[in-house]
C-alpha cells in the first residue's frame, strides 16, 4: 500500500435533519447533530485508518448558515487532523461560495482550501509523489465548465482532480460546472474526487471518478444507506474503494403492499411486519422509517380515517425496538379498487368527486388567506408558489380532505 | 318495527286490555282502524303506545285509576323479523322488561324506531289532530327540528350536519376563524421564541469579524503600553542602585582603618581560634579531679584495716548444716512422743476386751481371727439362708392354690353339661342365610313392580282414543318415520307452493287491472282529423296570397291568424301520432297480462291437488296403524301418537321385567328356608317343617351359642389340671436347695475355733461383726508400735550430731541439745556478715585506684598541648596564650566583613572591581538620586495601571470571541426549530386539507338536499293532489327571500300558503308532507307503525276515502293504525280497502 485518502463531499454541517419522528425528544436528542457526529467519525475514520490526506469536494456546510459556532467547530475538528498528521484539502462548492463564515473561517496552515483558479498542489506521500489540483466555486453558481480551468497532470505523479459538479445535471435543476463522465475522463488525472450530487455514484476505469454522495442524508428524499470513501493506492498504482458507513441516522422508504388485503387488521400486521423487516435489513444505528401504504385496496377510506391510528400502531413497533423511529405514515392507497360507500355518503362521495366548489371560490381563498397570514414566512409556499400550482393544490386538497370526513360520515352512518 | 300485540295492562281507565294485530301478509294491506265511541280511551291509547315506546313521564296524567307503581303495558313486537314481547312500567330506570321481567335495554326499541326520538316520532308518524298541524307548519318554514328531520332523516343523513359541526370545531383546535387561537398559534410562538433564543446564543459570521478586528486593536495597544512600563521600570532601577552604594563605601572605608590597628600578631593555624574554650575549662578541672582522688583511696584502706574475721566457725559450715537436717526430726518427736505412747495402751486395752465377747480371753488374737476366705464363705451362706427360706414357704403356699382352682373348675364343667353334639355346617349355613338376605330382596323385587305397572297403566292410557291390552301394544305395527317424515315435508312443501302461487296470482290480477285503467285513460283524448289539417293549411296558403297582394297591417293580422292555426294543427296532429301508439303499447300489455293470471290460476289448482293427493297417503298410513285413530290426524299428531306408542311399549317391557325378577326373589327364599331346617335336623333340633325362614333362624343362632359356651368351659378345666402338676414339681425342687445349704454350713464352720459347735445363724452374724472390731484394734496398735520405735531413733541422733559440734569449735556443752544448737547458729551469722562488709570494701578500694591513675594520665596529655600555643606565641603562661589567641580571632571577623563590603559594592554597582565601582560614586549626591527616584516611581505607577487596563481590556475581546465556541447548542435548536416547521407545514395542510374538505361536503350536502327535496316534494304533490280530489294540481318551492317557502298550486292557476287554505285542505297538506316523509324514510330506513289519531275530521268522505287509499297504500309497506270514534270513517275505510282490520275498543 503506497498511500490512503478519504474522499468525502457534501457534509453540510450543522444543517437539521427534518422528520416528524424527531418530535420525539429522545430521538432529537441522539440524533440533533447528526451532521457534525458524521463529520468527527469521518476524521476518526481519517485518524484510525492513518490516511495521508482527506479530501473534500465542496459544500462543507450551507449556504444560509452564519452560524460561526459551526465554523469553530469545524476548525476544532480541521486542528484534531493536523496533530493526527493529516493533510486536508478542500474546494468550496456552491453552499461555501454562498457562505458567510467561508470568510471568517481560519483553518490551520495544513489545511488546503484551493482558490477560486485551478491550483495543482505537489506533495509526497510515503515517497510517492501526488499532485493534488481544485478549484473552488467563487460564487454560488457555475453555470459553466470548470475543466477548462484545470492544469494538466503533472508528469510521474499520482493526479487527483478535486470538483464540485452535478455532471451532466437533470433537466428542471440549475447546471453547476456542468461536465460529462467522458470530459473528466479526458483529462487523464487518476481520480477524480467530486461532490455535489447527494447520491453515491462511482465510475471505475484508467481514471476513477467517484461521487461519494452525502455522508448523513437529511430527509427522507435522502433515503438509503450513506458513505464516505476510503481510498487506497498501491504501489503499482491500482486504486482501490472501499464504502464506509458512518450516519447516524438513516432515512428509508418503507413500502407497504395493501393490494391483496381486504381485512383491516392485516393492513395493519403487514404495517407492523413491514417494520421489523425494515429494521432487520437495514444496520445504520437509527433508522427513521416512513411507511407508504401502497396499492388498490378497498380500505382506503378506512385508511384516510384512521391515518392516526396506523401511526400509533407504527409508534408501538418503534417504541418496542427502540432505534426505529416513524418519519409518518403515508397513504398512497388507490381507491379505485375500493368500495364505493352507499347510500346518502355515497351519492355525496359522488358529489364531491365532480368537484361541487371551485378552487377560487372566495370562500376556499378565505380559508387559505388565513391559514398562510399565521404561517411563519418559511412556510408561505406550502401550497403553491405559482396561481397554477396553488389552483391545483386546493383542489386536491378539497377533494382529498372531503373524501377523509365522508368516510368519518360513512363510519357514523355504518 | 310492526306492533303483533299491545296490552294496556294496567294504564289509564283501562286494566288488562289487548288489542291483537294479526300478522302482516308481504304485500297486502296492514291497515288497522280502531273505533271508538266518546271517552272509549282513543287519545289514550295513542299516549300509551309512545308511552311504551319511549317511557311512562315523570309525571303522567295516566295514573288516576292504576297508581303510579302499578301502571303497566305491554307489546309483542316484530323487530327486524324477530319477534319480542316487552313489558313497560313506571320506573326512572329500567322501565323496559322482557317476557321473563328482566330489564333489557332501550336499544332494542331504539333500533325499531330507527333511532328516532319521541319528539320526531310523534311529529312525523304519530300524530293527532294538533301535532299534525304542529308539524306541518314547521316543516313548512323549513325550520326546526322537524324540517331538518324531514328532510335530512329521511334521506338518511341522520346528523350529518351535527357531524360535520363537530368536524369544524375540532378543525379550530388548529386554527379557529378569527385566526386568534388554536395550536398553530402555539406552534408559532415556540419556533419564534426558539428563533430568538438561537439569537441570543449564537454569533454571526459578520459580528465575529468585528469581535476579532477589536481584540487586534487591543492587543496592539496593551503591547505598546507594556513597552513605555518596562522602560521606566528599568530607570528607577539604576537610580535605586546607586543610592544604595553610597552608604556601603563608606563602610568599606572604616573597617580598612580598623584593620591596620592589628600590627604584626601571627595568624593561628586554623581551628585554634575553636580550641580556646576547651583547653581554658581543662586546665582547672584536671588540678580539681587529681587532688580529690587520692583523698578518696586513703580513706578507703583505713575503714577496711578495721573490720574483723572469725575463720574457725565458717569452715564448720558443711557440718551446721547437716545438723540443721535432723532439727526437724528431733522437734516432732519431742511433742508427738507422749501422744502416741498413750494411744497404745487404749488399744490394747480394747483387744482384751473384745476377746472376752468373743469367749476367748487369754487367747492369743492371732488364733482367734480366722482366715479371711472362711469369713466370706460363712457371709455369703448367711445371705443366701433367708431366700432359700422363703422359696420354700412360696411353693407350699401356690400348691395348695393350685388343687384348689382345678376342683372348681371341674365341678363347673359338670353342671354345664359335659359335652355337645355335632353341629355340623350350621354355623355356615346361617351366616351365608344372613348375607344373602333372601326376604329384603323380595320385598324390594315387589316394590319395584309395582312402580312399572302404575307407569304402564299411564302410557296405555295415553294412548288414546286408542284402546287396547298390553297383547295389543305389543302387536302395533308401526311405519317407519323416515316415509311419514317425508310425507309430511312434502305437504308443508306443497301448502307454501299454494300461498306463494295465490300472491303472485293476486299481483298479476292486481297489475292486469292497472294496465286496463292505463289503457282507457290514454284512449280517451279528443281527434283532429287529417282533413282538418289540410283545411289550416289552404287558409293559411290563401291568406299569405291576399297578403301578398295587399300587404297591410289587416292582412297580416289574418295571416298571422291563419298560420297560428295551422301550426297548432299540426302540433296536435303530431301529439295525436304519439298518443295512438302508447294506446296500442298498452293494448297489448294488458293481454299479456291477462294471459300470466290466466297460467297464475293454473299453477294455484294444481299445487292444491298435489296437496290433496299427500293428504289421502296420510290417511291411509294413519288409518293402516288402527282403525281406532282419527283418519284425519294431521302428520304432527301422528308422529306424537307414535312416540307416545313406542313409550308404551317400553313401558310394558319394563313392568314385565319386574315381574320376573319377584318369582326369581321367591325361589330363593324358599331355597334358604328348607335348607336351615333340615341342618337344624341333623345338628339333633328337629322342627316344624312349616317354620317360617326367621324363626327358624333365630332357633338356630341360639343352638350355636349354646355350643360356643360348653366348649370354653372344657378348656378353663384343662388349664387347671396343668397348673396343679407344675406346682408340686417347684415344691419338690425347693427342698433339695435347703438341705444342700445345711452341708455347706456345717463344712464352713469346721476350719475355725467353732468347729465342735456350729453356731446359729443369728450367732454367726453376731460374731462375724466382733470379729471385724478385733481385727481393726489389732492392727491400729501394731501401728503404733512401730511409729514410736521411729521418733525415738530420731530424737537420739540429734543430740550426738549437737555434741560433735560444740567440741569443734570450742564451745562449752550445755544440758539441752536445741540450747547449744542455738548459741552455735548466732555466732555463725556473726561471723558471715563481717565477712561480706571486707569483700565490697575491697572492691570499692580497687575501682578508686583505677580512677585516680586514669586522671593522672590525661593531665599529662593537656599539658603537652598547652605547652605548644605557649611557644607559638612566644609567651610564657596560659594566662598571655589566651589573650593573644582572642585578638587574631577579632581581626579575623573584620576580615571577613571588609570581603563582603567590597562584594555587595561590586554587586549593587555591576563592577567587576572595587576600583571601577568607587570611581562610579564619585560625585555623586545622595540626595539628587533620591528626588530622581521618587519622580520615576510616580511615572512607573502610571504607566503599570495603564497596562493592566489595556491588558484587561484585551481579554475580554479575546474572551468574547472564545466565547463563541464550537458546540452545537445553535445547532440543536435549529433542528428543533425546523422539527417545528416540519410538524406546522404537515399540520397546516392537513388542516387545510379538513377545511376546504368541510367547504366540499357542505356544497355536496346542499345539493344532495336540493336533489331529494325535490323527489318528496313530487310525492307530496301527488299525494296532495289525490286527497284535494285534483282542486289543487300539486305543490311548490317558491323563493321567499332568503329562504325558500311551500305553497299549494290550484288547479285553476294561482298558488296558496299553507295560511290560505282551508282547514280541511290545510290538514290534506300536512298529511300529504307526513306521507311523502314516511316513504321517504321508509326507504332509507324501514318500517315504523304510522299512527294517527282522527285526523281527517275535517275532511269530507271524498277526501276521506282518498287519504284512506294513499294510507292503505302505505300500509303495504308499514303498518298503519288509524283511530277514529265516527263509525262512517270505519265504512269509508272498508269501501276503499277491503283488507282493513277494524278494531273496536269496548265503550
Amino acid at each position: 500500500m503506497a498511500f490512503k485518502f478519504v474522499h468525502t463531499a457534501d457534509i453540510h454541517l450543522d444543517s437539521p435533519l427534518k422528520s416528524l419522528a424527531l418530535r420525539d425528544a429522545n430521538l432529537a436528542e441522539m440524533v440533533g447533530s447528526a451532521t457534525r457526529i458524521t463529520f468527527s467519525r469521518i476524521v476518526d475514520l481519517c485518524l484510525a485508518e492513518q490516511v495521508q490526506a482527506l479530501v473534500i469536494a465542496g459544500d462543507l456546510y450551507d449556504g444560509g448558515q452564519t452560524s460561526m459556532k459551526t465554523a469553530r467547530f469545524l476548525s476544532q475538528e480541521m486542528e484534531r487532523l493536523t496533530v493526527g498528521g493529516v493533510q486536508v484539502f478542500i474546494i468550496r462548492g456552491n453552499h461555501d461560495a454562498a457562505s458567510k463564515i467561508t470568510r471568517e473561517l481560519v483553518l490551520p496552515d495544513a489545511v488546503k482550501v484551493f482558490s477560486g483558479r485551478a491550483e495543482v498542489e505537489e506533495v509526497t506521500w510515503n515517497g510517492h509523489s501526488v499532485a493534488v489540483h481544485g478549484i473552488s466555486f467563487r460564487q454560488p453558481h457555475a453555470p459553466d465548465s470548470l475543466l477548462d480551468q484545470f492544469h494538466p497532470p503533472v508528469p510521474g505523479a499520482f493526479n487527483i482532480g478535486l470538483l464540485h459538479t452535478s455532471l451532466a445535471g437533470a433537466s428542471g435543476h440549475d447546471p453547476y460546472a456542468p461536465c460529462t463522465l467522458a470530459d473528466l475522463q479526458n483529462m487523464s488525472f487518476d481520480y477524480w474526487a467530486l461532490g455535489h450530487i447527494h447520491k453515491r455514484a462511482v465510475y471505475p476505469g484508467p481514471t476513477t471518478v467517484v461521487m461519494p454522495g452525502i455522508p448523513q442524508g437529511r430527509d427522507i428524499g435522502e433515503a438509503g444507506r450513506k458513505s464516505v470513501t476510503l481510498v487506497s493506492v498501491t504501489d503499482a498504482g491500482r486504486v482501490n474503494l472501499q464504502e464506509r458507513h458512518l450516519a447516524v441516522a438513516q432515512f428509508e422508504r418503507l413500502a407497504v403492499e395493501c393490494s391483496a388485503i381486504a381485512d383491516w387488521s392485516d393492513v395493519v400486521e403487514t404495517l407492523k411486519h413491514g417494520l421489523r423487516s425494515a429494521r432487520r435489513d437495514n444496520e445504520g444505528e437509527h433508522l427513521i422509517v416512513r411507511p407508504v401504504l401502497e396499492g388498490k385496496s378497498p380500505l382506503t377510506w378506512r385508511a384516510h380515517r384512521d391515518a392516526d391510528l396506523l401511526r400509533s400502531e407504527a409508534q408501538v413497533v418503534a417504541e418496542q425496538i427502540g432505534t426505529l423511529w416513524i418519519d409518518k405514515v403515508e397513504i398512497a392507497l388507490d381507491a379505485e379498487a375500493a368500495s364505493k360507500a352507499g347510500g346518502a355518503v355515497g351519492e355525496m362521495a359522488a358529489l364531491v368527486a365532480d368537484g361541487p366548489l371551485r378552487a377560487d371560490d372566495p370562500r376556499v381563498q378565505a380559508e387559505l388567506d388565513l391559514m398562510l397570514k399565521h404561517l411563519p414566512r418559511e412556510l408561505r409556499g406550502i401550497i403553491g408558489d405559482n396561481e397554477e400550482q396553488v389552483i391545483e393544490a386546493l383542489g386536491d386538497a378539497m377533494r382529498q380532505g372531503a373524501m377523509d370526513i365522508l368516510a368519518r360520515l360513512e363510519e357514523s352512518e355504518g | 318495527m310492526r306492533l303483533t300485540c299491545f296490552d294496556l295492562t294496567r294504564y289509564g281507565k283501562f286494566t288488562d286490555l289487548s288489542l291483537p294485530f294479526g300478522t302482516a301478509v308481504k304485500g297486502s294491506p296492514d291497515l288497522h282502524v280502531i273505533y271508538g265511541a266518546n271517552e272509549a280511551g282513543k287519545s289514550t291509547f295513542l299516549s300509551a303506545w309512545l308511552d311504551l315506546l319511549f317511557q311512562i313521564p315523570v309525571r303522567s296524567p295516566m295514573g288516576f285509576l292504576h297508581p303510579y307503581p302499578s301502571m303497566q303495558l305491554g307489546a309483542a313486537l316484530e323487530i327486524d323479523g324477530r319477534s319480542h314481547s316487552v313489558t313497560r312500567i313506571k320506573k326512572r330506570d329500567h322501565s323496559l322488561l322482557d317476557a321473563q321481567g328482566a330489564p333489557i335495554g332501550e336499544a332494542l326499541l331504539n333500533v325499531g324506531l330507527r333511532g328516532l326520538d319521541r319528539a320526531s316520532y310523534a311529529a312525523m308518524f304519530s300524530l293527532n289532530r294538533q301535532t299534525l298541524d304542529d308539524g306541518g307548519e314547521s316543516i313548512l318554514a323549513s325550520e326546526g327540528d322537524l324540517g331538518e328531520l324531514l328532510f335530512q332523516a329521511s334521506a338518511g343523513l341522520t346528523d350529518i350536519a351535527a357531524q360535520i359541526d363537530s368536524l369544524r370545531d375540532e378543525s379550530a383546535e388548529f386554527l379557529n376563524a378569527t385566526g386568534r387561537k388554536g395550536r398553530l398559534r402555539d406552534l408559532r410562538a415556540e419556533f419564534d421564541a426558539l428563533g430568538e433564543r438561537m439569537k441570543s446564543l449564537d454569533t454571526a459570521a459578520p459580528e465575529y469579524a468585528r469581535l476579532a478586528k477589536e481584540r487586534d486593536v487591543k492587543q496592539a495597544a496593551w503591547q505598546s503600553a507594556r513597552k513605555e512600563a518596562e522602560a521606566a521600570q528599568t530607570a528607577l532601577n539604576e537610580t535605586e542602585r546607586l543610592s544604595g552604594a553610597l552608604p556601603l563605601a563608606l563602610r568599606l572605608e572604616r573597617i580598612e582603618d580598623q584593620l591596620s590597628e592589628f600590627g604584626d600578631l601571627p595568624v593561628p593555624p586554623e581551628g585554634w581560634l575553636a580550641e580556646l574554650p576547651a583547653l581554658d575549662r581543662e586546665e582547672t578541672e584536671m588540678a580539681t579531679r587529681l587532688e580529690a582522688s587520692e583523698k578518696s583511696v586513703a580513706a578507703l584502706e583505713e575503714e577496711l584495716g578495721r573490720i574483723p574475721q572469725d575463720t574457725e566457725i565458717l569452715e564448720a559450715r558443711d557440718r551446721i548444716e547437716a545438723a540443721g537436717k535432723l532439727k526437724s526430726a528431733y522437734d516432732t518427736a519431742s511433742t508427738d512422743l507422749p501422744k502416741r505412747l498413750k494411744e497404745r495402751d487404749i488399744e490394747n486395752q480394747a483387744i482384751r476386751v473384745s476377746l472376752a465377747r468373743l469367749g476367748q480371753s487369754g487367747a492369743e488374737p492371732d488364733a482367734v481371727l480366722p482366715e479371711v476366705a472362711v469369713l466370706g464363705r460363712l457371709r455369703g451362706l448367711v445371705e443366701q439362708h433367708s431366700g432359700i427360706e422363703t422359696r420354700h414357704a412360696v411353693a407350699t403356699y401356690e400348691l395348695e392354690r393350685a388343687r384348689t382352682e382345678a376342683e372348681r373348675t371341674a365341678q363347673r364343667l359338670k353342671t354345664a353339661g359335659g359335652s355337645t353334639a355335632d353341629l355340623g355346617g350350621l354355623g355356615g349355613l346361617v351366616q351365608s342365610i344372613r348375607r344373602d338376605d333372601p326376604v329384603g330382596s323380595r320385598d324390594r323385587a315387589q316394590a319395584s313392580l309395582d312402580d312399572a305397572d302404575a307407569l304402564w297403566q299411564e302410557k296405555l292410557a295415553a294412548l288414546a282414543p286408542w284402546i287396547g291390552d298390553a297383547a295389543a301394544v305389543a302387536n302395533l305395527v308401526l311405519p317407519e318415520r323416515p316415509v311419514v317424515e317425508r310425507l309430511a315435508a312434502e305437504m308443508e312443501d306443497a301448502t307454501r307452493k299454494i300461498v306463494l302461487q295465490r300472491e303472485t296470482l293476486a299481483r298479476l290480477e292486481e297489475e292486469a287491472a292497472q294496465r286496463q285503467a292505463r289503457l282507457q285513460q290514454t284512449s280517451a283524448a279528443s281527434t283532429v282529423t287529417l282533413e282538418d289539417a289540410a283545411k289550416a293549411r289552404a287558409r293559411r296558403e290563401a291568406e299569405w296570397v291576399h297578403h301578398r297582394a295587399n300587404l297591410n297591417s289587416e292582412t297580416a293580422d289574418r295571416f298571422e291568424v291563419a298560420m297560428r292555426l295551422d301550426d297548432q294543427v299540426a302540433a296536435t296532429i303530431v301529439d295525436q301520432r304519439t298518443q295512438a301508439k302508447i294506446a296500442l303499447e298498452a293494448e297489448q300489455a294488458l293481454a299479456d297480462a291477462r294471459r300470466r293470471v290466466n297460467d297464475a290460476k293454473i299453477g294455484v289448482k294444481g299445487a292444491e291437488a298435489l296437496r290433496e293427493k299427500l293428504a289421502e297417503r296420510l290417511t291411509s298410513i294413519v288409518t293402516g296403524v288402527s282403525p281406532l285413530l282419527s283418519a284425519d290426524m294431521t302428520a304432527e299428531a301422528f308422529f306424537a301418537w307414535m312416540t307416545r306408542a313406542d313409550d308404551a311399549r317400553e313401558a310394558l317391557r319394563k313392568c314385565t321385567e319386574a315381574r320376573r325378577r319377584v318369582s326369581l326373589c321367591d325361589s330363593s327364599l324358599e331355597r334358604a328356608r328348607s335348607g336351615l331346617l333340615s341342618a337344624m335336623a341333623q345338628a339333633g333340633r328337629g322342627m316344624e317343617k312349616d317354620t317360617d325362614l326367621t324363626h327358624a333362624l333365630e332357633t338356630a343362632q341360639s343352638v350355636l351359642d349354646h355350643a360356643t359356651q360348653i366348649q370354653a368351659l372344657a378348656e378353663a378345666d384343662a388349664n387347671a389340671q396343668q397348673e396343679l402338676a407344675r406346682r408340686e414339681s417347684a415344691l419338690v425342687t425347693a427342698a433339695d436347695v435347703m438341705s444342700k445349704w445345711q452341708s455347706d454350713w456345717a463344712a464352713a464352720c469346721v476350719d475355725t475355733w467353732m468347729a465342735d459347735a456350729p453356731p446359729t445363724v443369728a450367732e454367726m452374724s453376731a460374731i462375724l461383726e466382733e470379729l471385724d472390731q478385733l481385727r481393726r484394734h489389732f492392727d491400729h496398735a501394731a501401728d503404733l508400735n512401730r511409729r514410736i520405735t521411729a521418733m525415738e531413733t530420731n530424737r537420739d541422733q540429734f543430740a550426738a550430731a549437737v555434741n560433735t559440734l560444740t567440741a569443734r569449735v570450742g564451745m562449752t556443752a550445755e544440758d539441752l541439745p536445741h540450747e547449744a544448737w542455738h548459741h552455735i547458729i548466732q555466732r555463725q551469722r556473726r561471723a558471715e556478715t563481717s565477712h561480706e562488709q571486707r569483700i565490697d570494701l575491697q572492691k570499692r578500694l580497687a575501682s578508686a585506684r583505677r580512677t585516680h591513675s586514669e586522671i593522672e594520665g590525661k593531665a599529662k596529655l593537656h599539658r603537652t598541648r598547652t605547652s605548644e600555643f605557649m611557644q607559638f606565641f612566644g609567651v610564657k603562661n596560659w594566662q598571655q596564650t589566651r589573650e593573644a589567641l582572642s585578638r587574631a580571632g577579632d581581626r579575623e571577623k573584620l576580615q571577613d566583613s571588609h570581603n563582603n563590603c567590597v562584594e555587595d559594592l561590586c554587586d549593587r554597582l555591576q563592577t567587576s572591581t572595587v576600583q571601577d565601582a568607587l570611581k562610579r560614586l564619585e560625585g555623586v549626591s545622595k540626595t539628587e538620586l533620591e528626588a530622581r527616584a521618587e519622580s520615576l516611581r510616580t511615572d512607573l505607577k502610571t504607566l503599570r495601571s495603564n497596562q493592566e487596563e489595556a491588558h484587561t481590556s484585551f481579554r475580554k475581546t479575546e474572551d468574547d470571541l472564545e466565547k463563541v465556541g464550537g458546540d452545537d447548542a445553535v445547532a440543536r435548536l435549529e433542528e428543533q426549530r425546523q422539527t417545528l416547521l416540519l410538524e406546522m407545514e404537515e399540520s397546516a395542510r392537513e388542516h387545510l386539507q379538513k377545511r376546504l374538505g368541510l367547504l366540499a361536503v357542505d356544497a355536496a350536502l346542499r345539493q344532495y338536499r336540493d336533489t331529494h327535496r325535490s323527489g318528496m316534494l313530487d310525492r307530496a304533490s301527488e299525494a296532495f293532489r289525490a286527497m284535494s280530489l285534483g282542486r289543487y294540481s300539486g305543490l311548490a318551492a317558491q323563493p321567499d327571500g332568503m329562504r325558500e317557502i311551500l305553497v299549494a298550486l290550484a288547479a285553476e292557476g294561482g298558488s296558496k300558503q299553507a295560511g290560505q287554505l282551508s282547514d280541511g285542505t290545510r290538514a290534506q297538506l300536512y298529511l300529504a308532507l307526513r306521507i311523502a316523509g314516511y316513504h321517504e324514510f321508509v326507504r332509507n330506513n324501514g318500517p315504523v307503525p304510522f299512527v294517527a289519531d282522527d285526523i281527517m275530521e275535517s275532511f269530507d268522505d271524498d277526501r276521506a276515502a282518498e287519504a284512506f287509499r294513499l294510507l292503505a297504500k302505505m300500509s303495504e309497506t308499514g303498518q298503519v293504525i288509524y283511530l277514529t270514534h265516527h263509525a262512517h270513517v270505519c265504512e269509508i275505510a272498508k269501501q276503499t280497502c277491503p283488507e282493513v282490520s277494524i278494531h273496536e275498543l269496548p265503550a
